[in-house]
């Protein structure tokens, strides 16, 4: 019998009858309500902020694509959400010059040169984050404490996170958890808002626009693990409740861990990998040199995407060489020229 | 069948000529390279624990010997006179030898400066034993005496997570002071 | 014409780390700075040059199969020459590539051009064929050192070229910054070759 001409290609898989447009728009539409909070607490900076790197990261895919003479995606939206993604978890005092360079990095480094939507083995968010946050002159902008610094608002302007950081556990008595829950602390413009990123994640989830399965198993596994520290060392390590109300963890959980094309597919390897992100995450701010370390948790384990596919992919049909993959491309015409 | 022996001397020709070649260039460049790290590593160091000298510090080093080492010491010179001396040594670190300038004031006994000149200590923990925070706890102390690091029951101040390197650094010193009176009587005898 | 071509060669169609892809590893690690890609890509001139001459020259001498151990000695004694007369009177250089001017023994580019060209024709083709290799090399590392140099450190040469308040992005200089900066070129220069073909 003949195999079955089966294509395995990268995601988005799972299907909820929606297309990717409406994903995308969909996402920014639950994402309205945290970038919301951020407005009313920094005001115009932060609507200068989001404005500016959503247009940055249009206009970085709109050139790329001119460029290398492919077919407009901009009504696709996806840059779109990820330019709103990167400014939401950035403070509302970020300078141009790092809206522009984090967008363009994140949408032709991180996403375009691997060959678009779908194809991009990391978040692009991500990527464009992690590069301003490895530049250590800009480390300044970045620090919620010293960004932040010339804001009053009613409530401690110390970067939980930070405090944490420096004086432990027992510092922590200024952030009561409801004031974190309602979004009353710093942070980034849209990550601070809990309440509202909990609405609109469980939009996403309800709705079958993101599986389920990795914000949940993320805020099971960060819970756990700051758990077992928290009980390790109380006056060292803050609660797990602490944990899962402060920093880019909940935003992280249901927007940036879900990103189609850097997320697993299948139930258990989606399960896996929620998990494992939670736990890093816990695990970098305990003993990385960042304050938060949910960004290079998430980027970690997009890296270990492929190999978690594997688990579950079924091989009745084809020897496993023949079955081409994200890992291993089918050959092109100018692979075969070469 | 001749291939093998032709192997053999070929490649043995080759080898020699290469190691000929070799020696000729590094005979012809072993004193300039001396000297550049004279000037480039050595030179700044001295230059800061001799501070105030009048004099060519590196042309008016001179050997000596104690306890059958060959020591180089750079002495500093004020008004025609030698007002302290500088010489190298070196303490165990974590990562290898710690090796450290110190100078010493003639007059007064008194240490003037302490630099760590070569290393191999991790970046960013051990390598903070170069920087002034650490090494400027030895300016003007007396000769005389312990110079050992806190954890050693010391007085000086070792670099947060660096013991080792720290206490590098302070044996390298105390090799230097332990030397000092020799080197000292034979410096100032002309 | 044929010995214009065997200057050229390097200079575009092969030209090391973007065409041929070989030697990344300097390409990587070096090109902080643009003093530190020039640096590089003249002491690689200079042994790739020399050496293509000696194998050239040899290469009726060399059995075949001893062939690889006789070039990378003969590889390996120019490289310690270029460290002994970095060391000697370039010091700044020197300190600069450190580590990396003993690895240029690896550098597959001088093993390849020797393998690949000198043993195979004659000593001024291979001549031609060394320096135009190198020069490719050296104008490659310069420009990808420049970029890197400029974006991440707001210097060019060591001299300061952006306005008083420019941050450096730092990111350039750094390891991941390599990569990127090399991958965005490496796509460049395939466009531009491909426009031109077509």
């Amino acid at each position: 019998m003949k195999p079955a001409d089966l294509i395995v290609s990268p995601g988005p898989h799972w299907h909820s009858g929606a297309r990717k447009t409406t994903i995308a728009y969909h996402t920014m539409l639950a994402l309205v309500p945290a970038a919301v909070w951020g407005i009313t607490q920094y005001g115009l900076d932060a609507v200068r902020v989001i404005s500016l790197s959503i247009a940055c990261a249009m206009l970085a895919e709109w050139g790329f694509r001119k460029l290398v003479r492919k077919p407009d995606s901009l009504a696709d939206g996806t840059a779109a959400l990820s330019g709103l993604l990167l400014a939401l978890i950035l403070p509302a005092s970020t300078p141009w010059h790092m809206i522009l360079i984090g967008n363009v990095l994140g949408i032709v480094v991180g996403k375009e040169c691997f060959g678009g939507l779908g194809a991009n083995p990391l978040n692009p968010v991500l990527v464009g984050y992690a590069a301003l946050r490895i530049t250590t002159p800009w480390a300044g902008h970045l620090d919620f404490d010293l960004a932040l610094i010339n804001y009053q608002l009613g409530y401690p302007l110390e970067f939980p996170l930070a405090v944490l950081r420096a004086k432990g556990a027992t510092a922590l008595g200024q952030f009561p958890l409801g004031q974190l829950f309602l979004g009353q602390q710093t942070g980034g413009i849209g990550a601070v808002g809990m309440v509202w990123l909990l609405i609109g994640g469980l939009y996403l989830v309800l709705r079958g626009f993101a599986p389920w399965r990795i914000p949940l198993a993320f805020l099971l596994g960060s819970f756990v693990t700051s758990g077992i520290f928290w009980l390790a060392n109380g006056e060292l390590h803050a609660s797990p409740l602490f944990h899962l109300l402060t920093g880019n963890l909940m935003i992280g959980a249901f927007f940036l861990a879900t990103d189609p094309s850097s997320s697993p597919v299948n139930r258990w390897p989606q399960l896996i990998f929620g998990f494992a992100c939670g736990l890093l995450a816990i695990l970098l701010r305990a003993w990385s040199n960042y304050a938060d370390g949910v960004v290079f948790a998430i980027l970690l384990m997009n890296l270990c995407v492929p190999l978690l596919d594997q688990l579950t992919v079924k091989q009745r049909h084809a020897p496993r060489a023949a079955v081409p993959s994200a890992l291993n491309p089918p050959a092109t015409e100018e692979g075969a020229a070469s | 069948m001749s291939e093998i022996p032709r192997m053999l001397i070929v490649l043995t020709l080759i080898c020699a000529a290469c190691a000929l070649l070799l020696s000729g260039v590094r005979s012809m460049t072993a004193d300039q390279i001396e000297r550049q790290i004279l000037v480039n590593v050595q030179g700044p160091a001295v230059e800061g624990v001799l501070e105030g000298s009048e004099n060519d510090l590196i042309a008016d080093r001179r050997d000596v010997r104690v306890d059958d080492r060959e020591l180089t010491v750079f002495v500093g010179k004020r008004g025609g006179d030698p007002w302290a001396i500088a010489y190298q040594t070196s303490g165990v670190g974590f990562g290898g030898d710690v090796e450290v300038i110190a100078g010493f004031d003639v007059t007064s006994d008194e240490i003037t400066g302490l630099r760590v000149v070569m290393h191999k200590e991790t970046p960013g923990i051990g390598s903070k034993v170069t920087e002034e925070q650490f090494t400027k706890q030895f300016d003007g102390r007396a000769i005389e005496g312990q110079h050992a690091i806190e954890p050693d029951g010391g007085d000086i101040e070792s670099v947060t997570g660096a013991t080792y390197s720290s206490r590098a650094a302070a044996e390298g010193l105390q090799k230097a002071a332990a030397l000092y009176d020799e080197v000292k009587q034979q410096v100032l005898t002309p | 014409m044929s010995y214009m071509r065997d200057f050229t060669r390097g200079l575009w169609d092969e030209l090391p780390p973007f065409r041929m892809v070989l030697g990344l590893c300097p390409v990587l690690a070096v090109t902080k700075s643009a003093e530190g890609g020039l640096g590089m890509g003249l002491c690689v001139i200079f042994v790739l040059t020399l050496s293509n001459i000696i194998v050239s020259a040899l290469r009726r001498v060399i059995p075949r199969k001893v062939r690889i151990a006789s070039f990378i000695v003969i590889i390996a004694t120019f490289v310690v020459i270029v460290e002994l007369v970095t060391q000697a009177y370039f010091y700044s250089i020197y300190t600069t590539l450190g580590l990396f001017i003993p690895l240029i023994v690896v550098n597959c580019i001088i093993l390849g051009r020797a393998e690949a060209f000198a043993s195979r024709n004659g000593v001024f083709r291979s001549t031609l064929d060394g320096l135009g290799v190198g020069l490719g090399f050296t104008l490659s590392l310069t420009v990808l050192g420049s970029i890197r140099e400029i974006l991440g450190n707001g210097t060019w040469f060591d001299m300061p070229l952006m306005w008083s308040s420019f941050e450096p992005f730092t990111f350039m200089v750094e390891a991941p910054g390599a990569f990127v900066c090399l991958g965005l070129m490496l796509g460049a220069m395939n466009a531009i070759s491909g426009t031109r073909a077509s």
